[in-house]
């Protein structure tokens, strides 16, 4: 999937894969790969302005540990956060599924 | 714990383009977490040292792509430093060195009118110069102030507010001697300016609060001076001492706090050197 098109949607999607555990930036990223089925592919480090932006919203909060000698900061939901992702996944919901049922009465087009 | 020599080069390069940012250190340890842990996970599926590296970073993004998207981040533009802006820096060390011209006018002009008892060649000479330096100092300040909004990607409606206001109080210093138009004006816009830029953070905090609170500095400092009615009265019943000093500490706490965002202006890289062949930013 182009970055472009992953960007418009790159908040709700962070805030869904964080609302399940508390994660760093690369459980976040490599969660998104994985629970796309490596379909969503940014560059990793585009990543971390988008996760700063939602701590600074207050939708994320996050804290540091020290974990194998490294300083790791991990990023978990608000409240704020938890009705943000409640709020656009209902409206994602229905959008997608307008889309899918427009789509379902058309056949498919040729491509050659 | 594992030295990744790639991985350290390209954290070096991401930190310098990333300096405008301030919180460089959390950065530095949020991004070198992410980089050592992924390229010990190449290393544990196999990869040599520097194989692993190169596949961590190919997917990281290139420096500038990943800067870029944090300048981005969140505002309307870009928050860059630009040539603008680093020109920026160079008007805000002359339009400092200009507010320290204008008490030294009008105070010079006073005393020499005070010594000679007449309103005459030297003592219009004197003001002159401090309403001329008032001029260039207010006007250069208004420029400094847009470049600053250009360097934060917009300031928002708060800035540009504060851009008016200065402005019109720039305007307002045709009028020299009417202290208290021109100098609530460019105090009022410099307080919503250095309001809008310390919620982005980025520009030094010192600097930012001394060219905010400059104007209420000048209202304490000429408020209390003329409750204990400071110095002679002049035939119009002022006490000009109030409003020179109220004048001198505003005008010097314009001109360090000028002195210090120049300095952060004039020393940051402009983007355009770091990209190959770019004249300007969009």
């Amino acid at each position: 999937m182009s970055g472009q098109a992953l960007k418009g949607h790159l908040d709700l999607l962070i805030l869904a894969v964080v609302a399940g555990d508390p994660a760093h930036g690369y459980a976040v990223i490599e969660g998104l790969r994985s629970r796309s089925g490596d379909v969503f592919d940014l560059p990793e480090g585009t990543v971390y302005p988008a996760l700063h932006r939602l701590e600074k919203s207050g939708l994320l909060r996050s804290e540091w540990s020290i974990v194998g000698g490294r300083r790791r900061r991990t990023y978990q939901l608000t409240k704020k956060g938890e009705r943000s992702l409640s709020a656009e996944w209902h409206k994602w919901d229905n959008f997608s599924t307008a889309v899918a049922k427009v789509l379902g009465g058309t056949p498919w087009p040729a491509t050659t | 714990m594992a030295s990744y020599d790639l991985i350290d080069k390209y954290l070096a390069t991401l930190r310098a383009q990333l300096r405008w940012r301030g919180e460089t250190e959390d950065l530095d340890s949020e991004l070198r977490d992410h980089l050592y842990t992924a390229a010990e996970e190449q290393e544990a599926n196999g990869l040599g040292r520097h194989d692993a590296q190169r596949a961590v970073l190919d997917r990281f993004g290139e420096p500038m792509t990943v800067s870029s998207a944090f300048a981005s981040s969140g505002t309307k533009g870009l928050a860059v430093p630009t040539r603008s802006t680093k020109s920026s820096g160079q008007l805000a060390f002359i339009a400092a060195l200009a507010w320290i011209m204008v008490p030294f006018g009008f105070a010079g002009s006073y005393a020499v009118e005070r010594s000679v008892g007449e309103w005459d060649g030297p003592v219009i000479g004197l003001f002159l110069l401090g309403q001329m330096s008032l001029m260039a100092a207010a006007s250069l300040t208004v420029v400094t102030f847009i470049g600053l909004f250009q360097r934060h990607g917009g300031l928002g409606p708060v800035g540009r507010t504060g851009i008016g206001i200065a402005a019109l109080g720039a305007a307002a210093g045709l009028i020299g001697w009417f202290i208290y138009g021109w100098g609530t004006l460019i105090g009022v816009g410099a307080l919503l300016i250095a309001g809008a830029m310390l919620r982005r953070g980025l520009a030094p905090r010192v600097a930012t609060v001394m060219i905010g609170t400059a104007g209420l500095w000048a209202a304490a400092v000429g408020g209390t001076l003329w409750l204990f009615e400071a110095g002679p009265r002049d035939q119009y019943g002022d006490y000009p001492l109030v409003g020179l000093t109220s004048v001198g500490v505003g005008c010097t706490l314009l001109a360090v706090g000028l002195v210090g965002i120049g300095r952060w202006l004039w020393n940051e890289e402009p983007v355009e050197n770091l990209i190959p062949g770019s004249a300007t930013v969009g």
